[in-house]
This record gives structure tokens, C-alpha cells and sequence, in this order.
């Protein structure tokens, strides 16, 4: 395909949202631009875990949005569909250290029972009574959920553009775009290009782009261990601790422990995460910090200690302020779509929100699941809280 | 109380010098060494095993004459292993003498790394570094049974062959890819030193009947009936060599590995020795001690010198000896197998490397992410440090060596219980708390 400057639409952002936009959105027939500040998955796409996870979300939307994308992507993931190898369905495990934890494993099973969620419990209980052997004493109490997921970002990203029939282009960074009747005329590091519609998936670049989308650039850091010995079972799926819940809820974790994911990977590996610093910088990942989220990794698995870390590295998510994604057209210039804002669920939303904003662009119709996502929420405040 | 002693990482000449220094000006620094004796990789027969009795060289003999004289002042840890710089100014150490600390400045004398080339069969077993050879015999007075065969380019070759045959175990030959012996008016222009030394290492090697076949490549590596056959190649004809053992050696390049720039903070930072620049052992004791002069200097104890340029004799004469050992044209990656193995850690071959680039088009450039991410080069526990100076000169025109290798740290993997079990002196005794 020879690449020309005029599509029916161009995608600022190659991480997994942008990605999964173009993918849907060629299947729709459209034509389309993908164009990257850097590359794919140059962002938070490329340095995350991969947790297609319900049970982390807030009760109510977003874990309704969860489970839908949970559902397609396993649907992807069958009959050599687009993301086959790539979404691996595996059991969670939840831990509680504390009663406040504890209270957080009751307040899950409710939400899964009474959102009628497709992720299950299958077993809640006594550390003992647990499938992972050798949890540290502190644990009191695991449920293990059936139905979740794990598919890492990079390789997801990759997937949807290598099927996607579109013209790529990096690095190029969308500079400035002006919306007209005919149209977006987008101004890029290497020119100009021309499309209908604009959907700006730019993480946490949109910042820059959108001065009054308000976000937050909030950090993680996460650590990768080696391979270990072949006589070690790896864990079958990840080790969660409910403080990762409380994060999530209006009080805070309180005096909960940190909160601590440990996760097997396909090679044998664990990738222990993860922090959330709002000082928003990838580059920076600290001693201290790191070996206060390995105490507390060894205090829920003993055996880690034994195992070497190959890397830390750090990832920025961008968050907004009121916790939920922002998606869909700008308020006063409808051929320009906005999806950002996916703080830590990026990479379980990616397949519904791809999904949704190729229809929306195709067809003009949104869907109402949607609607409370609106970049639009934020025009309506006065000010913006700092 | 909060420890913020300076910190020199790297026993070796440039890294005593430095402690050397620093000790006499007032200092107490810490020298940290994952090795569990003094003196590095060329003086590694300082701390070589009591029954040996090495012969040292006078330099080696008044080096350690002098550390000796300052031991009292100097927080010396061995078998410990520098792991970790951040932002925030604090050092990780790991091992037998590991701690957390804010080390005021930080000198890195971590020396020279060997290069090796991958060549088809590099990766079995029976073939190791030449240098892991040369660091065995010297510290243990062994080397691996059966007949020995070293390969590559570089003076050093010459050196540890001239060692194996003191040692009484002449290798069965040197096969050296550039052809240095070719150029004798050349190699005159060299300094004294280095061409006595040469001379003596030569001398040893014709008495003892080595081979150096040079201009010759060790292009592949197969095993048949336990052994390994190496196959050569010089201006097109041909031979095998049948051995037990191979060490490997494609010249040195400087250990400045995960050591960048960006993750000194506002700490004072500085590289001293090979790991600065690979000029050789004279070179390093002289900046060891020029590296602990601005580490003065930037505490303001004492009126030391700001900027320096390494001594240009050193340069010259590395310069000169990089155009005696020069084939042209060099044995490049691009011209072997595509099976061939880059990075054995997670068996990416060069074909590997090949497809990932042919994969990028006009607009879309292979990124340094992607060869990580998705290709797993460097990802590895050797981190990159076989594989990205091959990968790094293949991608030259989209990616750079510093962006495959990343910032990030430990610069040696590190096991979780030893990170636990470092004291931390970073935050007052009394306010450590690790929840
Ligand atoms: C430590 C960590 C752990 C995480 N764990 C999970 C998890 O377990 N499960 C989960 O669901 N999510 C997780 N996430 C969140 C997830 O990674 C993100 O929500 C998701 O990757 C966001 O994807 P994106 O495409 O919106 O943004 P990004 O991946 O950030 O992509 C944005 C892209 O836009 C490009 N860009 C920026 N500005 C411009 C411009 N002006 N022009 C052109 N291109 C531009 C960037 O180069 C980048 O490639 C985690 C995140 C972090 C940091
Ligand atoms: C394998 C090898 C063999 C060599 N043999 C000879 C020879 O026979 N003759 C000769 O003239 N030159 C030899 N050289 C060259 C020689 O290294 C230099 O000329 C000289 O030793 C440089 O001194 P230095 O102090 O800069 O580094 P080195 O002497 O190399 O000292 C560096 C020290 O840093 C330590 N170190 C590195 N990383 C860490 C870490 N993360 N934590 C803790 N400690 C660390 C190492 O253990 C080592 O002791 C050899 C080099 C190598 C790599």
C-alpha cells in the first residue's frame, strides 16, 4: 500500500489502545493512519503487567467495562483469532494479611455476585487450603477467582498492528490539529496529513495535546526476577494482595499492607509490582522502594528469596482525576476522539474501548456504556481542582 | 548515624590508587570488590590461593605496599558486589560485606570487560572466555584438562598464552584474526614497557613452540567423538584443529555497563582506570589517582583538579596497538550464519536480529523497545553485555547502545534475599523500618 496524506482516520499513539483502535477500525473497513512519538508500546503499553483483571476494579462501571473486555478478549483469543497466544486465561489469587484486607475479600464476592460478574471464586479459605504451597505466615486468607486473564501489553500492541491493514508511522508525534468542515488537518514532526476523524491515544502525551483533559502522571515501578530453579513450580497465576482493592476505594488502604502483585510470566520469571508515585517520571525507580515491595513479597511467597532480580524499571499511567478513563469525541469538535486516562486497567479495557471507538467512528453511533467516559465531563467543572 | 563515606567500586589498580589517595588526603572510603582479593584483573595473583606463590611485578609489589600502608583507613569489602545507584544518591551493595548507603561521591574503577565475538558453536561447552582461563590460572594455578586453544585478536592473547606455557600448559596454538607481527616497524613506535613486555611474551611462546597463526579466523566451533573441532580459515584455505578447550578473546571494551550518566542524582561521579577508558594497567594507576584528585576537588577537601583528559601516552599507544591488531576487512556479524547464537541467554540467533529489521519499512524504524520487548535481546541475566555490541552495531542507524541497554539497575542481577539483608545506613539506625 503505497502511504498517502489522506485517511478516513489517523491514531496519535501506538501503546495498546491506539492499537486496538486501529485493528477494529480497518475490520470496519476504514482506512487508517498509526503514527508514534517513538515507536510501539514506547509507553505505559510497553512497561506494565499484563493483569486482564475484574476483581481490581471499582465496584459498579468500571467493573462492568472490565468484565465486557475480559469476555471479548477471551472470545479474540479462540478459533485463531487476533489474540490467540497472546490473552492466556489463568486463575488469580487474592490475599488477605489483616482484617481490613479480609473486609476486602467480602466486599469482592459481593461485587462479583451481585454485578453477576463472568469471573468466579473458586475457592476462599485458609492459606493452607490454598493451590499455591509455601505462602508466608502473615497470609490468613486466599480466594482464588477463576475467569481472569493475563496478556501483556507489548505483545497485544503488536499483534493488532501487525494484523491492522494501515500505513504505520514512527517516530512521528502529532504536534497540533485543527478541525474543519471537510475534516482534521493534523500537523506532525514530519508534516501534515489529512484525515476525517482524529482519535488521540497518546497515554500520557495527551497531557501536552489537550491542555483541558485534566490528567495525573501517576508511576509504578516493578521489578523482574530470573528464570529460578527448574525443580521450582512457577505459580500458576498471580499472587494479589488485597491492599491492591483497598487502593481503590474511597478510604484508602489505611494500615493495610503494601499493596504487592506477584506474577508468573510464560519464561519462568515473576515480575513483582507495583508502586504508585505520583511524581509521573519512567525514569526513576529507587533502592529503597524497590526492597520495600521485595519484604513484602517475600513475606507473602518465602521462596522468592532465593531468586535473583535481572531489572527494575518504571512505567507512567495516566490517570484522571476522577479515576475513570476518558473516551470519546471532544466536546466542541466531534471528528476528534479522545482515549486516555486508563491509569492502571489499560491493557484488560483495550479490547472493549478499541472495539467501541471503531463503531463510534464508523457508524456515529456511541455506546451508552460509554457515555459517563466522556472527555466532556471535564468542561463542565469551573475550575479544574489542582 | 547517616553513612556517606565515598565509595570506589573496583579493587584493581585504579580503584587502590584511588582508595590510595583518598586515604591520604583524610578520607576513609569504601572499596567494594566482588572478588574475594585485592588487585584485579591484572594483579589477580594477589589474591591468588596461599599455596601458590605468585611472582609479582614490581608495580604489583609497591601498589600493594602502599594500600597496605593506608589499610587502617580504608573499609575495604570483598566478595561484595556494587549493584545499584539511584536518584535518590543511595548505593545498593550486595554480598558478604553488603549495605545501603549515600556515599558523598562515588569513583567507578570496574575495569575493562573481554569482547567475544559469536562465532557458530561459541556457546558449547569446552568454550569459555580467554580471560576466565587467564583469571583461573592465575588465582587457582589451574586450568581445564586436555588440550587448550586460544582464538581471537589483542595483546592480551599473547599474554595469557605466554602464562598457560609458564604454567607448563602451552596451548596447542594462538590463532589471531589481525596480523600484528606484520607491521614490525609500526609496532617499534611503541613505548619501552610495552614492547619489553611484548618482547618477553613473544620469546616465550616461540621457545615453547606455539603456534600464532595469524590472519586467521576461528570461524566455527562443532564437537565430534568429545572433542571440539575448531575450524579456520586463512585467506580462504582451510583447516581444523581438534582440542578439549577454547578460549575466546575479540580485544577489551570498557565495564562501564548500567553505569551511565543519568543515575549519579546530584552525587559526584566519577570512572577511573579501563572501565574510563581501556588505556592498560599503567594508565589506570595514574587515574585511579587523577579520579580521587577530583573527587577531592568536588568536596572541596582539598584544592584537587577539576577537569582532566587522560594522559595522551596512554592514548597513543592503545591507538597503535588497535592499528597493529586491525584486519581488514574485520570478521563482522552480517557475514555469518544466520543460526548463529547472539544473545544465549534467551537463544536469539543473528537471523532473529535479521527478520525483526527487515520487518521495519521506510516509515517505521525497529525501535531499541522493540528489539527488547519483542526480540529479547539484552533482557537476559548477562543483561545485554554479550549481545548488544553486536546487536548495537547491526541496528547502528535506528538505535544506540545506550538506549538497548536502558538505565536501569541492578547492573549484575542480585538475589532478593541478599537486597533484604543489606544493613541500611541511609536513614538513622533508629527510624529503619522496612514496612
Ligand atoms: C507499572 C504499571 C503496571 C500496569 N499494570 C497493568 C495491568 O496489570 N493491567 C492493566 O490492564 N493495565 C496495567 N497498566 C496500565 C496500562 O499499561 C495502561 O493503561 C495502558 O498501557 C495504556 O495504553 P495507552 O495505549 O493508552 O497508552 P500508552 O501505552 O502510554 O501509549 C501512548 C503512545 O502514544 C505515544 N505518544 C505520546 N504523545 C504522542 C504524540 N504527541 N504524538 C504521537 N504519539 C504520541 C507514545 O509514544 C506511546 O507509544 C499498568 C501500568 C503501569 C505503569
Ligand atoms: C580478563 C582480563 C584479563 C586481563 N589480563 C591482563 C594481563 O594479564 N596483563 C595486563 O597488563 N592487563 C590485563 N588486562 C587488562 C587490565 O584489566 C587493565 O590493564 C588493568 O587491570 C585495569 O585496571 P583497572 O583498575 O582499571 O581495572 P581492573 O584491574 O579490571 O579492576 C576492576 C575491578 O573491579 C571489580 N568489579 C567490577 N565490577 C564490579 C561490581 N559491580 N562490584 C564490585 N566489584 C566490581 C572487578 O572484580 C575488578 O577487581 C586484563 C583485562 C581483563 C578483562
Amino acid at each position: 500500500m503505497q502511504p498517502t496524506d489522506s485517511y478516513d482516520l489517523v491514531i496519535a499513539g501506538a501503546g495498546i489502545i491506539g492499537a486496538s483502535v486501529a485493528w477494529h477500525a480497518t475490520q470496519r473497513g476504514l482506512r487508517v493512519a498509526v503514527i508514534d512519538a517513538k515507536g510501539p508500546a514506547a509507553a505505559a503499553s510497553g512497561a506494565s503487567d499484563g493483569a486482564v483483571s475484574v476483581a481490581s476494579k471499582r465496584p459498579g462501571l468500571m467493573a462492568n467495562l472490565a468484565d465486557a473486555s475480559l469476555c471479548y478478549a477471551r472470545e479474540m483469543a479462540q478459533h485463531n483469532g487476533i489474540l490467540k497466544g497472546i490473552f492466556h486465561p489463568r486463575p488469580t489469587f487474592i490475599f488477605a494479611r489483616s482484617a481490613p484486607e479480609s473486609a476486602a475479600l467480602d466486599r469482592l464476592t459481593r461485587m462479583l455476585h451481585d454485578q453477576s460478574l463472568s469471573v468466579t471464586i473458586h475457592q476462599d479459605g485458609a492459606a493452607q487450603t490454598s493451590a499455591i504451597s509455601g505462602l508466608g505466615k502473615d497470609i490468613t486468607r486466599v480466594i482464588e477467582l477463576q475467569g481472569e486473564a493475563h496478556m501483556l501489553g507489548y505483545q497485544a500492541t503488536h499483534a493488532y498492528l501487525r494484523a491492522a491493514k494501515c500505513d504505520l508511522f514512527w517516530p512521528r508525534s502529532l504536534e497540533a490539529y485543527e478541525p474543519g468542515p471537510e475534516g482534521v488537518r493534523v500537523f506532525t514532526s514530519a508534516g501534515e496529513m489529512n484525515c476525517a476523524q482524529l482519535v488521540i491515544a497518546s497515554g500520557i502525551g495527551t497531557m501536552g495535546l489537550l491542555p483541558n483533559v485534566p490528567m495525573i502522571a501517576r508511576s509504578g515501578q516493578l521489578i523482574v526476577s530470573d528464570r529460578g530453579p527448574a525443580s521450582e513450580p512457577n505459580l500458576p497465576g498471580p499472587l494479589t494482595s488485597a491492599a491492591y482493592l483497598l487502593d481503590k476505594t474511597a478510604n484508602g488502604r489505611g494500615d493495610a499492607g503494601l499493596p504487592v502483585v506477584i506474577d508468573p510470566l510464560h519464561t519462568g520469571q515473576v515480575l513483582i509490582g507495583s508502586t504508585r508515585e505520583d511524581h509521573g517520571t519512567e525514569r526513576q525507580t529507587d533502592i529503597a522502594t524497590v526492597r520495600r515491595l521485595l519484604h513484602s513479597a517475600v513475606g507473602c511467597l518465602p521462596r522468592l528469596a532465593e531468586r535473583r532480580i535481572i531489572r527494575v524499571f518504571a512505567g507512567v499511567r495516566s490517570a484522571s482525576l476522577d479515576g475513570l478513563p476518558i473516551v470519546g469525541a471532544l466536546p466542541e469538535e466531534p471528528n476528534v476522539v479522545c482515549a486516555t486516562g486508563f491509569e492502571g486497567d489499560g491493557i484488560c479495557l483495550s479490547a472493549l474501548i478499541g472495539r467501541e471507538i471503531a463503531a463510534h467512528l464508523a457508524t456515529g453511533q456511541s455506546s451508552p456504556d460509554l457515555a459517563a467516559l466522556t472527555p466532556g465531563r471535564f468542561s463542565s467543572q469551573e475550575a479544574i481542582p489542582a | 548515624m547517616i553513612d556517606t563515606r565515598p565509595l570506589i567500586v573496583g579493587a584493581g589498580p585504579a580503584g587502590l590508587r584511588a582508595a590510595i589517595t583518598l586515604s591520604d588526603a583524610g578520607l576513609h572510603p569504601v572499596l567494594v570488590d566482588h572478588a574475594p582479593g585485592i588487585g584485579g584483573a591484572v594483579y589477580a595473583n594477589l589474591r591468588a590461593q596461599p599455596n601458590l606463590t605468585p611472582k609479582l611485578t614490581r608495580e604489583a609489589c609497591i601498589l600493594r605496599q602502599d594500600f597496605e600502608r593506608v589499610r587502617p583507613r580504608v573499609d575495604l569489602r570483598l566478595s561484595t558486589a556494587f549493584a545499584a545507584f539511584d536518584q535518590a544518591g543511595t548505593a545498593l551493595l550486595t554480598g558478604q560485606a553488603g549495605m545501603m548507603f549515600k556515599p558523598r561521591a562515588v569513583i567507578f574503577a570496574t575495569g575493562a570487560r573481554e569482547r567475544i565475538q559469536p562465532r557458530p558453536g561459541w556457546t558449547l561447552a569446552g568454550v569459555s572466555s580467554a580471560g576466565a582461563l587467564q583469571i583461573a590460572l592465575k588465582t587457582t594455578g589451574t586450568l581445564p584438562l586436555g588440550r587448550l586453544l586460544l582464538a581471537g585478536t589483542g595483546p592480551l592473547l599473547y599474554a595469557i598464552a605466554a602464562q598457560m606455557v609458564a604454567a607448563g600448559r602451552a596451548p596447542v596454538a594462538v590463532i589471531e584474526t589481525g596480523n600484528p607481527l606484520r607491521h614490525p616497524l609500526m609496532a617499534l613506535r611503541l613505548p619501552a614497557p610495552v614492547l619489553t613486555e611484548a618482547a618477553r611474551y613473544m620469546g616465550r611462546l616461540l621457545l615453547a613452540g606455539v603456534p600464532i597463526l595469524s590472519g586467521t579466523d576461528l570461524t566455527r566451533i562443532e564437537t565430534r567423538n568429545g572433542a571440539l573441532i575448531a575450524h579456520t580459515s586463512r585467506q580462504g584455505r582451510w583447516a581444523e584443529i581438534a582440542v578439549d578447550h577454547i578460549g575466546l578473546h575479540d580485544g577489551l571494551a570498557r565495564n562501564d555497563f548500567g553505569i551511565s550518566a543519568e543515575m549519579t542524582g546530584q552525587t559526584p561521579v566519577f570512572q577511573a582506570g579501563d572501565c574510563r577508558s581501556v588505556l592498560g594497567r599503567w594508565a589506570a594507576e595514574d587515574d585511579g589517582k587523577r579520579a580521587a584528585e577530583q573527587v577531592l576537588h568536588a568536596l572541596k577537601a582539598t584544592p584537587g583538579r577539576a577537569a582532566i583528559a587522560p594522559d595522551q601516552r596512554f592514548v597513543k599507544t592503545q591507538t597503535l596497538l588497535a592499528k597493529l591488531f586491525a584486519r581488514a576487512p574485520s570478521l563482522a556479524a552480517p557475514d555469518l550464519p544466520d543460526d548463529t547464537v547472539i544473545c544465549r541467554c534467551e537463544n536469539r540467533s543473528l537471523g532473529d536480529l535479521k527478520q525483526a529489521l527487515q520487518a521495519a519499512s521506510e516509515q517505521t524504524q525497529t525501535t531499541a523497545r522493540t528489539l527488547r520487548l519483542t526480540e529479547r535481546f539484552g533482557m537476559g541475566p548477562c543483561q545485554g553485555r554479550q549481545c548488544l555490541d553486536w546487536v548495537a552495531a547491526l541496528t547502528a542507524d535506528t538505535t544506540s547502545f545506550a538506549d538497548l541497554r536502558g538505565n536501569r539497575w541492578p547492573i549484575k542481577p542480585v538475589r532478593v534475599r541478599d537486597i533484604l539483608d543489606a544493613p541500611d545506613f541511609t536513614v538513622d539506625p533508629s527510624h529503619q523500618d522496612l514496612k
